[in-house]
């Protein structure tokens, strides 16, 4: 009974730890190494990643713990540039092939130009989606945690992590403090998250709203910054029920816009001719806010069922400056079949409204200026991103584990992601170029985790 | 927002004379019960949808970051 109530505390002291992003180290004097794949899959070709993790953790006499993980992730596929699908071909020069070639060019690297060659220009046919077919990139990142128990029943986390991709790198410390009241029924616990992030975006950081093409560009790289505070609560409601409750607060400024986004500019409803290349149309690079503060309410709920059976409910509300609302409801059933065998059907529901400052297209006259070969936004910020539009997805999955011996276990999860559309259509011209296209592209995605951990 | 929140807490406080005696947490210290039961799982999730919506953390801090084009 004093393990197990040791092992609750642990719990709990865990669930903070769960707030770094780190630990989970559960036992005494042995490595406890979780190793896992990732193999993620959209529809028509666009991003495709395989995402091996490897984490150890261990815990130590004294109640400490150290978590080290290590992820690697390889992107490859098309992601959409922002465009609008239209009545007409388009040819589009991939900012991201073109540095690269450049690049390539200088260093005499065949192999490199072969790649990327015949991708330096992309022609996309009436009524697709405009898709930039050269999004390549690899990602890796180290996290170290640290946790050790104090006097007078708190605990401090301590943690870092540092991740890099071709033109992205982000560094980031974080600090919590946790107690345990009510015999470790309660526990809580505040955390802060400081991360620094550096873009340096393939063809130099784009002058935001400027004219796709024109190659203007604001220096090579720019910055971020992000301050995240969390106050968390973890309750015992009672022998079946646990409970954790968290509110986040975050805020990022700097560079926030995607760099290789575009937006299409019309006039009622047709494409307008770049004004500096009779071969192409007129696009504006993207631009977003420079800050953003966002607020989120976290409820979780893992209730057992019988003997073994869990059924784990979760629910997010965030909202932040951008008009951007979102509600996340997670269920998941743990399902022990028997002693070594279990199923985890999952269901997730998410909704967003837009952010106010996205938009499909821009219009000419109104939003944007077009005066000859000069080109000037009349909005401050506009992004067809549709990340940052109103949608609804669900995600359905089903997880199977099986234990292998007493100390190790195996384990695969399927899941499928659908998005709905819920923006309002933009009004188009009838007859006109964008006539009946799509104005939003719904993302359908798949994966598969397989997962294997033992102790050492 | 902030009056959800102080209900919230307010309730979390009331139940916080919680009456689960030390050997009635077999169930609670299962590995299932565990608030994040597969922490691997987590961040795949978190960095899929981080990726992909506008929405990000609430469980926890991602750390690491991502450009996510």
């Amino acid at each position: 009974m004093q393990l197990k109530n040791k092992q609750i505390g642990k719990r709990l002291t865990l669930a903070t730890s769960a707030l770094l992003g780190s630990l989970q180290a559960q036992a005494a004097d042995y490595w406890e190494v979780s190793s896992a794949l990732l193999m993620y899959s959209e529809a028509d070709d666009r991003v495709q990643a395989v995402e091996p993790v490897l984490n150890l953790s261990r815990q130590f006499d004294d109640e400490s713990s150290i978590n080290v993980r290590v992820i690697y992730d390889a992107l490859t596929g098309s992601s959409p540039n922002g465009a609008m699908p239209a009545s007409v071909a388009q040819t589009f020069t991939s900012a991201s092939a073109a540095a690269r070639i450049e690049q390539a060019e200088e260093d005499d690297d065949e192999e490199e130009l072969e790649k990327y060659g015949d991708r330096g220009s992309y022609t996309i046919a009436p009524g697709d989606l405009p898709l930039d077919p050269s999004f390549e990139d690899n990602r890796t990142v180290l996290s170290l945690g640290w946790t050790r128990p104090l006097s007078n029943g708190y605990t401090m986390n301590l943690g870092g992590a540092y991740s890099s991709e071709g033109d992205f790198t982000s560094f980031s410390v974080n600090g919590a403090l946790a107690r345990d009241f009510n015999n470790k029924a309660t526990t809580v616990s505040l955390g802060l998250n400081l991360e620094a992030d550096s873009i340096n975006p393939n063809g130099g950081v784009p002058t935001a709203l400027t004219m796709y093409g024109a190659g203007n560009t604001d220096g090579s790289d720019d910055t971020k910054q992000v301050v995240d505070l969390m106050l968390g609560v973890t309750q015992v409601m009672n022998r079946r029920w646990l409970m954790q409750f968290n509110l986040g607060l975050s805020q990022s400024s700097g560079y926030q816009n995607d760099p290789y986004k575009i937006l299409t500019v019309v006039n009622d409803g047709n494409l307008i001719v770049n004004p500096d290349d009779p071969e192409s149309y007129l696009y504006l690079f993207e631009n977003r806010p420079e800050d953003r503060q966002k607020m989120s309410f976290f409820w979780q709920n893992k209730v057992a069922i019988g003997a073994d059976d869990v059924i784990d409910v979760g629910y997010r509300y965030m909202t932040d400056d951008w008009s951007v609302n979102s509600h996340t409801l997670d269920l998941t059933y743990h399902w022990q079949i028997s002693e070594g065998l279990y199923l985890e059907p999952h269901y997730r529901y998410y909704r967003q409204s837009a952010a106010d400052f996205y938009t499909p297209f821009l219009n000419a006259g109104s939003e944007v200026e077009v005066v000859g070969s000069s080109v000037t936004a009349l909005v401050d910020e506009a992004s067809s991103d549709p990340r940052l539009g109103a949608f609804s997805a669900d995600t359905m999955g089903l997880k199977v584990g099986l234990a292998l011996g007493s100390s190790s276990e195996l384990s695969l999860r399927y899941e499928v992601y659908q998005q709905h559309d819920d923006n309002s259509l933009k009004a188009v011209a009838a007859g006109s170029h964008l006539d009946g296209m799509s104005q939003f592209a719904e993302l359908s995605a798949s994966w598969v985790q397989l997962g294997y951990t033992f102790r050492w | 927002m902030l009056k959800t929140t102080l209900v919230v807490l307010a309730v979390v406080g009331l139940c916080g004379c919680s009456t689960v005696k030390p050997w009635e947490r077999d169930l609670l210290a299962k590995p299932q019960m565990a608030l994040d039961s597969d922490p691997l799982q987590t961040a795949f999730e978190d960095h899929i949808y981080f990726s992909k919506e506008a929405s990000s953390g609430g469980r926890g801090f991602g750390g690491g970051g991502c450009g996510c084009n």
